[in-house]
């Protein structure tokens, strides 16, 4: 049975929201290259860094639904969830959010950041 | 991970003034790491300094490190910032730190004060003339008037004797 959207589990939460909040690019939060030019084009060229406040509001609401993506390579327990940005020009967007939390609760990969591709569907 | 730095090209976005569209591309070269497992390009801590200082200057903005920096030179708290600059406390707390970013019109007047082409003193006497004004504007004249709106609100002249009666 595939995984199905759910309230995104609070220890998972607030571990994320810790590293968003106390991390630093580069180390304790990792990007990939292609992440941050999806999350540049389509939030109208945001700078790099604005991506994790954008994460943190996300997250920042306990009960939050996510999609639990169990299938991801990296060593981590994944969720995928819908996040909000205000571009410069003041519009709002809706993008696609999904982060792995790394074993151990250290570091964080953020996988997706970019417009939905698929619909409303997480 | 697999610590070996690459450096490979990467675009910088830069949006026009609306912020609505992205108006120049500007090459760079960006220190990256690959993941072992998924084989991603990973951003470094430096790839992402390279990134964000690119932007800012070619934005015309100061990043938070640098407003930050400024006000420190200048010897000034945060709430003296905050009055200099005409904005709430709040607002630019969140510019220092980041999490929010001042409009372009901000950044000019940073960028002023960073290059010492307007003074933290003239700053100060526009806002003393404002502070006046405002209250002049808020003037209720069915209420006696207080010490503090004589001592800032009235200019010198023939407006002065009537508001102290």
């Amino acid at each position: 049975m595939p995984p199905s959207n759910e309230p995104i589990p609070e220890d998972w939460r607030s571990n994320v929201l810790r590293i968003l909040k106390e991390g630093k690019f580069g180390r304790e939060i990792q990007v990939p290259r292609r992440v941050q030019s999806d999350w540049e084009a389509d939030s109208l060229g945001a700078f790099p860094t604005d991506v994790r406040y954008a994460l943190s509001d996300a997250l920042s609401r306990s009960g939050v639904i996510g999609k639990l993506i169990p299938d991801q390579p990296e060593p981590g327990v994944t969720y995928a969830f819908w996040m909000f940005y205000r571009c410069m020009s003041g519009e709002n967007r809706k993008f696609y959010a999904k982060i792995c939390l790394h074993h151990g609760n250290v570091t964080i990969k953020i996988l997706s950041a970019h417009l939905p591709d698929k619909g409303n569907e997480l | 991970m697999n610590t070996e730095i690459r450096y490979v090209d990467h675009e910088v976005l830069i949006p026009n003034v609306e912020g609505d569209e992205i108006a120049e591309r500007i090459k760079v070269q960006i220190p990256v790491t690959i993941d072992p497992v998924t084989g991603d390009e990973m951003l470094t801590e430096e790839a992402f300094e390279i990134l964000e200082t690119t932007k800012a200057r070619h934005m015309g903005l100061l990043l938070p490190d640098q407003i930050k920096a400024l006000r420190e030179r200048l010897k000034l708290s945060q709430k003296d910032m905050s009055q200099l600059l005409q904005a709430g406390e709040k607002s630019y707390t969140r510019w220092e730190s980041g999490r929010a970013r001042p409009s372009r019109m901000v950044n000019v007047l940073l960028r002023l004060l960073d290059e010492g082409d307007v003074s933290v003193e003239s700053l100060q006497r526009q806002r003393s003339d404002d502070d006046g004004w405002n209250k002049i504007v808020h003037w209720d004249f069915t209420k006696s008037v207080v010490e503090e709106d004589l001592v800032f609100s009235i200019p010198p002249g023939e407006y002065a004797e009537e508001a102290v009666q």
